[in-house]
């Protein structure tokens, strides 16, 4: 039920971002609703899903994004099994760099992201049958943060997108950190990081 | 100097393995696989010294690999037929846990198998177990022992009664291609994570078959030598790597000893 549901929201989202962005080539942007997204996203890997798929928004002129994304993992590479995900991430890119007209490079962005994997048997919280507090974590939710960076490009050739990025990230979870901080002799920071790259364009 | 930084970054990319699909992935190298089929295959091929044999007992590896490092180091100095990490392999039953503590276990100068415990069974625990280590049941003959791996985290399963899977164990031990069985799992009978609709059937199954008087567990994080029920099964329970002690068990006939050994 969950599951449906997540994946209903989740379409009615990026379809709202979808008719904004048509809407967006002939009109002017006081036209668009205030909730409708303008950015739509696609990743790879970065611990969300082998490829994810979403819309966004740039919030405070550009210096932040939130982005909501569905993530998806082929059953050959979860043991037989498909592994299906929502992501709600917040980046903060602040420094910005002009590198021609067209070309902006932002060195340094850094994010949090929570990513949720659906099903049933992956539970949010600890089921009835065990003793309170017996595992600390949830097999559902993972909390990540990271650093990245993105290189972003316009050309007047490019009718519905008014800018391209092409971004990277890096970061953990709380479980490999954990993992680390009291491991610091065996375990070294490289095994503990993921990353991933991706592309956002906004309309 | 642009292309550099982009070469530089490709390189740092595709050199270490951080594309990481999901926590939960389950991508695991071919030589990774099937780890405990390997360990017996080796376990073996070995020709006997002594009528002794001698099996290292080692607990939960759970989050604790500057520990499970120094273990290596202190068990590569004994003479013993095989190590059995029993259970708790993880904490959060995911893809990177399973790697690190192969990578630190593949340092053994003796083969191991492992047993599944109940973080192993988190998250996509299970399908990364039987890929790297195989059947979550198991068993397997050397010189005239059985040795039998079994799942004993009924909690994982919501109790359900299945687990564990007495009618699989009483079929092994039904057996007549050897003289003596241990049967080695993760949660012992008299922990509350123990189905305890099957805790008195287990103790039953082992010594109605007239051929176990061991049972070898983790779980507990703490010591433990105790025969609490009829037909004088003994349990014997490791503690978790962060006490540093594992057992060295010996085997002859029928008799048992034990050593508990600090590092």
């Amino acid at each position: 039920m969950m599951r449906h549901l997540s994946i209903v929201l989740f379409a009615a989202f990026v379809l709202a971002a979808g008719a904004s962005a048509s809407a967006q080539d002939s009109t002017q942007q006081s036209t668009r609703k205030w909730y409708a997204p303008d950015v739509a996203v696609a990743q790879y890997a970065g611990s969300i899903g082998f490829v994810s798929v979403g819309a966004g928004y740039s919030v405070f002129h550009d210096k932040a994004y939130v982005d909501l994304l569905f993530g998806y993992v082929l059953p050959s590479q979860a043991g037989g099994e498909s592994l299906q995900t929502l992501t709600l991430k917040f980046t903060a890119a602040p420094w910005k760099v002009r590198l021609d007209e067209r070309t902006e490079l932002r060195p340094l962005t850094i994010g949090t992201f929570f990513n949720y994997t659906m099903g049933r048997q992956y539970s949010s919280d600890l089921p009835g049958w065990y003793p309170s507090g017996y595992y600390w974590w949830s097999e559902a939710v993972r909390v990540n943060i990271f650093i990245g960076g993105n290189i972003s490009r316009t050309t007047p050739r490019w009718k519905n997108v008014k800018r391209a990025a092409l971004y990277y990230e890096l970061g953990t979870n709380e479980i490999k950190f954990v993992s680390y901080v009291q491991n610091t002799e065996h375990l070294n920071i490289w095994q503990i990081l993921h990353a991933g790259i991706g592309v956002r364009a906004h309309f | 100097m642009r292309y550099f930084y982009a070469g530089a970054l490709a390189l740092l990319f595709a050199g270490c393995d951080l594309f990481e699909y999901h926590p939960y992935e389950v991508r695991i190298p071919d030589s990774d696989t099937n780890l405990n089929a390997k360990a017996i295959a080796r376990i073996q091929q070995t020709t006997p010294a002594t009528d002794t044999l001698t099996l290292i007992l080692m607990g939960d590896t759970q989050r604790f690999y500057d520990e499970v490092e120094d273990f290596v180091s202190s068990a590569n100095k004994q003479k013993a037929d095989f190590v059995m990490l029993d259970g708790d392999i993880t904490d959060f039953g995911v893809r990177d846990e399973f790697e690190w503590i192969h990578d630190i276990m593949r340092k053994l100068n003796k083969p191991y198998l492992a047993v599944i415990g109940n973080h192993d069974l988190s998250g996509n625990g299970e399908k990364v177990y039987k890929k790297m280590y195989g059947p979550l049941n198991d068993s397997f003959l050397y010189r005239d022992f059985k040795f039998i791996l079994l799942n004993t985290n009924s909690r994982e399963y919501a109790f359900d009664g299945n687990v564990p899977d007495l009618d699989w164990l009483q079929k092994q031990l039904a057996g007549d291609d050897f003289q003596r069985a241990v049967v080695i799992s993760h949660v012992p009978p008299f922990d509350s994570d123990f189905d305890k609709t099957l805790a008195a059937k287990y103790n039953e199954t082992l010594y109605s078959s007239g051929k176990v008087n061991l049972s070898l567990h983790g779980h507990l994080h703490a010591f433990r030598d105790t025969t609490y029920n009829e037909g004088n099964i003994r349990y014997l329970v490791s503690t978790s790597m962060n006490e540093r002690m594992y057992l060295m068990v010996k085997l002859w006939d029928d008799q048992v000893e034990f050593k508990k050994i600090f590092y």
